[in-house]
């Protein structure tokens, strides 16, 4: 195994390489009265050291460009000079830019400008691609760089907010910053989201991906972050909906402030750019109408660059912190008379810190030496009031934390026993922090309160004639039953070389990684058998990549091949069938090859077929290996426990694409696409001594298929837009990894046979398997020069997206199934958002006026909806009196005097169906079954 | 057209459609001005009525708890069931009293608690819960002793009266009492102002209300009326029946005429007399803020049923609450020198507001 490890390194090591955060310009120089090319003329980059010199062809490569937009001139003591403005250079393409000087004969200082066009078709990429750039997102109606992946075609969020691209689960997307991942490894989802002001462009790769980006089976967001200019700047925004008095539905308590500045530092071969954001919200995720659930986050980036003397490379550093916070609205806790503490909040808490030398070897080739560190804490649960009121006086501070429950006692105790050795000893100290420290909270099981229960209606109180349907109580007194403290940290090494020629470019590169992960779990506090779960491991995992490109006339041909290597560094049961056993053995190493191929045929200029092929791989989120791997756990019975063999998940990607660009100005893109998964992570039941328990293991399947349309139309006459539709069939035996566990082994056996539901035998619509989505994003974008002076500078930008519905299984009201599967769909709905801008100039700073507003027409968008009526606010379940028994006097434990219409202190069974069905209304009408409301903000701007 | 007038036309547009979803209205659940001013309207109300307990008698009382049937010379009649000679001995040395010469009662730590709970028609009802701890005084000048010594441990005895020595003492001795009393009041708000609007009746258990004694019923009689006030209430019942737990509206409390002789009649209940012990049934009338107009105690166990009758004439008009106790005539045991009295203090108080027309 290790001579493998070493053979592997040997063969990658001489090409190594580093890529994903530039691109190349790539040109020819003619003369504009002879059409023969110019030799010698100097074609550079402005604000950079970045630039070439035509051959005698009158080509001319510029290599290694960072992602972004730049001004570019091509000077000539013989010919005019001519600058080319707002030349878009993206990451990992090469952008084509040609020049015909005319010929003079004076000695010209200033160049002649024009507005360089960013290509519709971009001919050298192989698969789907959309690169957005920091002045494209600018001016849409989006606020994160959330918001901009969700507007993609392919691109789905489910009602909790998660994106599923192409039909994957939300963790087969992985999202790299400037190169380097910044999933979370235990739960694989992005560990944080960069404020946009970091941001110069976003890559969405969903139809494949070179083979240096790995651990991803349905899309590659690609960030690449900014870089000082060669001139001071800054920006400063502020955008509030708190305009509208503290009462008005309209106000959601937004406050949002954003700064950057940037520049030149001492020298001009030092940059540098620090960006942050400042976020508070009453309301952070509106869900139909306004409700509680405030947050604060704020987040800060900064990068350093150093460039080297003689040009040789160049040095930078980058640091991103961030903390997010905030309680979640749940309709069944808005009663709670303490709510913002003993219900659950969060705090997300994360570092990340790169350094990164590149040295140009030769004039094409650099060499890329890199360094990372990711760390991603993640506290769930109830937080205690009076700490907080302590810690933060009378008003908090943007910086000040959440206090959790007990939160000292136990993360003090959890870092005494990580010192411990003997790992009995060790578990026991955690097992005490966990249970004996949380156990005498007031949970909120089994005591409902009195007080603060509108309707009266007392959780003890169930009738044997409404078994099945749960009570409508609402939690108004205790805790929220869980507390849970997650910890991810990874460091990570990596070596690139990274070639390019004319025709060819080469890369290839080596990364490992090291990881430390670690969970402090306990959901049932109260209880002395609590599920509760600790873990702390140090994986090691490593990747090395070789690919090539090859751009010959009426060709481009990208392929390569992906190595990677995990060691779990952990060990598994050698009995799985006897918990009782303690016998472990190491859990195996796993490696993988992955080979893909691109490539496409330019039929002209401005057209292409392209196609992709690709094998993916993916480590699963690695919580679901380590899960609940202490015997004493295990033991408890009712687990769900992970497997440290459990082997990454497969992609078979096809994809064929055709791309056109009718004129400069528009554009069409044809795209369909083919995917299996296999070795999807899912549950099953493992009957075992003494207690049978349930595995995560590789069992589920997946198939996605779908078409892309795209109509293009670029920015020009002072108007964009892009209307794209997507039809996808997203099918598979599981959508998430827990479906198994929670539908068939732990779900209500039927009372005839007493078995469990069986597992489905055929693969059936995925939960989020949306089949249409259609988007139109129309802007108006009238700049300085517009012959309507009074709309110079002015911008506005809509963007109109349908969303078809996401399926369901239909019951009858006695819960059993109605047809297959997932064989019933939600009604799907239309959404416009809007965003109009104008700027007014004093002298070198810009004043920007902000106007949004997100659904616009305000539209009713149901999310998720009840089985057994298809609708979000009723399940359609019939009542009468005569279900209810009543009899409750005023003493008794479950009378309550909202029930008791006409307050005699007796409440009949008349009285109790009607407080009853007045409480069933409003929990059932839950407003996180929809989608947002309306929202309206305001915002002001001001840059230089 | 402006900028800025361009701004106003888009208002304008958004502001044409609805604004955005309007949040439901919130059931209502009270206000912070709201439980000020029912807590202010608390204190204002007859403090009897709220009072958690009669036992505010620091001085020991010697005649209330004096019966003749209850001599000592009859005490050791063995057929006399207030005299129970199968107690189990289970100390070394065993000295039992049963009938102090001086008997009293004092709370000394009240803890009252006000539950306010807002009912989503605009009402509060109102639980006025106090529990309580105190002692049981006894003065005894006459001990009964028996000393003998276990075979093996655990082991029992049945306790000989033969082998009783008396000896004549001067001795004080406290036992532990502790309790809790609950009762409902209910108000309204009506243009906008807090009112009260409905009792229940005042139900008080020492020390828990399984182990107390139960009263069943309590039968309010005058010459031409006959009113039954039972535990539980029954609206469904024809006719309803009465209860302690019940809502009263302050205007149909039960309710009788000034001057005229009312019998109250309690009863706790077909065959109780077989299965619990004999009680002493104590009555007291509060008439405003003065405590007590009469007391009467009397032998509870008649026929089977333990009960007991008072009469009583009312001369002025108003709510009155009256207050009935069944105590457990046991409570005048001591048993022992050295261990926590084997008889505690086992009692339920009803406490029944009448008007009085």
């Amino acid at each position: 195994m290790r001579s493998l490890v070493k053979i592997a390194i040997i063969l990658t090591f001489p090409v190594l390489l580093y890529g994903g955060e530039t691109g190349r310009i790539v040109g020819k120089v003619t003369d504009q009265s002879t059409g023969q090319p110019v030799e010698d003329v100097d074609v550079y980059i402005e604000g950079t050291e970045l630039g070439a010199v035509t051959g005698s062809d009158g080509g001319y490569v510029i290599n290694f460009v960072p992602a972004g937009t730049y001004d570019v001139t091509a000077a000539h003591i013989l010919y005019e000079p001519v600058k080319q403005i707002g030349v878009v250079v993206l990451a990992d393409q090469t952008t084509y830019l040609d020049y015909k000087l005319k010929p003079t004969v004076y000695t010209i200082d200033k160049p002649i400008e024009s507005i360089a066009v960013k290509p519709i078709v971009i001919i050298s990429s192989g698969a789907t691609e959309r690169h957005i750039t920091a002045k494209e997102f600018d001016q849409m109606p989006i606020q994160t760089v959330t918001e901009i992946i969700e507007l993609q075609s392919g691109v789905v969020s489910d009602a909790s907010g998660y994106q599923h691209v192409r039909g994957g689960r939300p963790d087969e997307v992985v999202h790299f910053v400037d190169g380097m991942s910044v999933r979370d490894p235990l739960t694989g989802h992005e560990a944080f989201t960069l404020n946009k002001g970091a941001v110069e462009e976003v890559s969405i790769l969903s139809g494949g991906f070179d083979p240096e980006y790995g651990e991803a089976l349905s899309g590659v967001i690609n960030i690449v972050t900014k870089e000082g200019g060669a001139k001071h700047s800054g920006l400063f925004r502020y955008t509030t909906d708190a305009v509208f008095p503290k009462e008005n539905p309209l106000n959601f308590g937004h406050n949002f402030f954003e700064a950057s500045i940037g520049g030149p530092a001492v020298t001009k071969k030092v940059r540098y750019i620090l960006s942050g954001e400042l976020r508070f919200d009453d309301d952070f995720n509106p869900r139909h109408f306004r409700t509680y659930q405030p947050q604060d986050e704020y987040k800060l980036h900064g990068r350093l660059t150093f460039r080297l003397p003689r040009k040789i490379g160049k040095f930078s550093v980058s640091g991103f912190t961030t903390r997010r916070q905030h309680l979640r609205f749940r309709n069944t806790w808005k009663y709670h008379p303490d709510l913002e503490h003993c219900s659950r909040s969060y705090r997300m808490k994360d570092y990340f810190a790169q350094g990164k030398l590149g040295l140009k070897i030769t004039q094409n080739t650099i060499l890329s030496l890199k360094g990372g560190y990711l760390q991603h804490n993640y506290q769930t649960g109830p937080r205690d009031g009076t700490k907080e009121a302590e810690l933060w006086g009378e008003r908090k501070d943007f910086w000040e934390d959440y206090y959790f429950i007990a939160e000292d006692e136990i993360y003090n105790t959890i870092a005494e026993a990580e010192k411990i050795d003997d790992p009995d000893e060790r578990i026991a100290m955690i097992k005490g922090a966990l249970i004996d420290t949380l156990v005498n909270y007031p949970w909120i099981h089994p005591d409902y309160g009195i007080v603060h229960n509108p309707y009266g209606v007392m959780a003890t109180f169930t009738y044997p004639s409404l078994r099945g349907y749960a009570n409508p109580a609402f939690m108004t007194s205790g805790y929220y039953r869980l507390w849970w403290h997650m910890y991810s940290e990874k460091r990570e090494a990596s070596v690139d070389l990274h070639t390019m020629g004319k025709v060819h470019e080469f890369k290839t590169g080596l990364k490992v990684r090291y990881y430390h992960l670690g969970s402090w779990y306990n959901s049932l506090p109260w209880s002395s058998t609590p599920f509760w779960d600790y873990y702390n491991y140090k994986p090691v995992d490593l990747a090395a990549y070789i690919q090539g490109r090859l751009d010959f006339e009426g060709l481009f041909l990208r392929g390569g091949m992906r190595f990677d290597y995990f060691n779990p560094k952990a060990q598994k049961r050698k009995h799985p069938e006897n918990l009782l056993s303690e016998e472990w053995v190491d859990a195996k190493v796993k490696y993988k090859f992955s080979p893909r191929l691109a490539f496409s045929f330019p039929i002209t200029e401005r057209s292409k077929i392209r196609f992709n092929y690709g094998q993916f791989f993916q480590t699963p989120p690695m919580r679901m290996i380590y899960l609940c791997q202490i015997s004493e756990v295990a033991l408890r019975g009712n687990q769900i426990i992970g497997d440290p063999d459990l082997s990454a998940k497969k992609t078979t990607i096809y994809e064929v694409g055709y791309e056109n660009a009718f004129t400069e100005d528009f554009g069409l893109n044809l795209t369909a696409f083919f995917k299996d998964v296999y070795d999807m992570e899912g549950t099953r039941e493992v009957f075992a001594l003494p207690v049978s328990y349930t595995i995560i293991t590789n069992v589920e399947y997946g198939n996605i298929r779908g078409f892309e349309v795209a109509l293009i139309k670029r920015l020009s006459n002072y108007w964009r837009s892009r209307i794209s539709y997507a039809l996808q069939f997203a099918r598979g035996t599981a959508s998430d990894a827990w479906e198994g566990y929670y539908n068939y082994v732990n779900a209500a056996p039927d009372p005839i046979t007493g078995q469990h539901p069986p597992f489905p035998k055929i693969d059936y619509p995925l939960d989020f398997d949306q089949r249409h989505t259609f988007h139109f994003d129309f802007g108006l974008v009238f700049d300085e020069k517009f012959p309507l002076v009074a709309l110079r500078d002015f911008n506005a930008n809509w963007i109109a997206s349908f969303q078809s519905g996401m399926p369901y299984t239909k019951i009858d009201m006695r819960g059993n199934p109605l047809g297959d599967k997932n064989s019933s769909y939600k009604p799907g709905f239309w959404n416009v958002d809007m965003r109009v801008s104008k700027s007014i100039k004093f002298g070198l700073p810009r004043l920007t006026l902000i106007f949004q507003v997100y659904n616009l027409f305000n539209t009713e968008q149901w999310l998720d909806v009840y089985p057994s009526s298809g609708e979000p606010d009723w399940d359609g379940k019939e009542f009468t009196p005569g279900m209810f028994i009543g009899k409750l006097t005023v003493f008794d434990r479950d009378y309550h005097p909202s029930a008791d219409a006409d307050h005699d202190g007796y409440i009949t069974n008349v009285e109790y169906f009607e407080a009853y069905m007045r409480a069933r209304k409003d929990i059932l009408d839950d407003p996180a079954n929809y989608g947002p409301p309306r929202i309206i903000r305001f915002g002001v701007e001001l840059s230089f | 057209m402006s900028t800025m007038r361009l701004f106003g036309v888009l208002l304008v547009a958004i502001f044409l459609f609805q604004c955005t979803e309007e949040p439901p209205e919130e059931p209502y659940q009270g206000t912070a001005e709201d439980s000020a001013a029912i807590r202010s309207l608390i204190g204002e109300i007859d403090t009897v009525w709220l009072s958690a307990t009669i036992f505010d008698e620091e001085k020991k009382e010697s005649d209330t708890l004096t019966f003749g049937a209850f001599d000592w010379d009859t005490v050791v009649n063995v057929n006399d069931p207030l005299w129970k000679p199968d107690k189990e001995a289970i100390t070394e040395s065993v000295r039992i009293k049963v009938h102090p010469k001086k008997f009293g009662r004092k709370v000394v730590d009240c803890t009252p608690e006000t539950t306010l709970v807002f009912g989503i028609d605009t009402t509060c009802t109102v639980y006025l819960d106090y529990s309580f701890e105190g002692y049981v005084l006894l003065e005894i000048d006459e001990l009964c002793s028996l000393f003998y010594r276990r075979d093996t441990a655990g082991d029992t005895f049945l306790v000989d009266l033969d082998t009783f020595v008396f000896v004549t003492v001067t001795e004080d001795f406290d036992k532990k009492l502790r309790g809790s009393s609950r009762q409902a009041i209910h108000f309204d708000k009506k243009d906008g102002v807090w009112q009260l609007e409905r009792m229940s009746g005042i139900t008080e258990y020492t020390p828990v209300i399984d182990s107390a004694l139960p009263i069943s019923k309590l039968i309010i009689k005058t010459a031409l009326t006959s009113d039954t006030i039972y535990e539980r209430q029954d609206p469904t019942l024809t006719p309803p029946r009465l209860g302690m737990n019940q809502l009263f509206l302050l205007d149909s409390l039960v309710t009788v005429s000034v001057d005229e002789e009312v019998t109250f009649e309690f009863i706790t209940g077909i065959g109780m007399a077989l299965s619990i012990d004999p009680l002493f049934w104590r009555i007291y009338i509060h008439l405003g803020t003065e405590r007590i107009l009469d007391t009467a105690i009397t032998k509870g166990y008649i026929e089977g049923n333990l009960s007991a009758t008072f009469k009583h004439t009312f001369t002025d008009t108003g709510i009155k609450v009256l207050t009935f106790e069944a105590l457990d005539a046991n409570v005048g045991y001591y048993v022992g020198l050295a261990q926590e009295p084997n008889y505690g203090h086992f009692s339920t108080i009803w406490r029944v507001p009448i008007r009085v027309k």
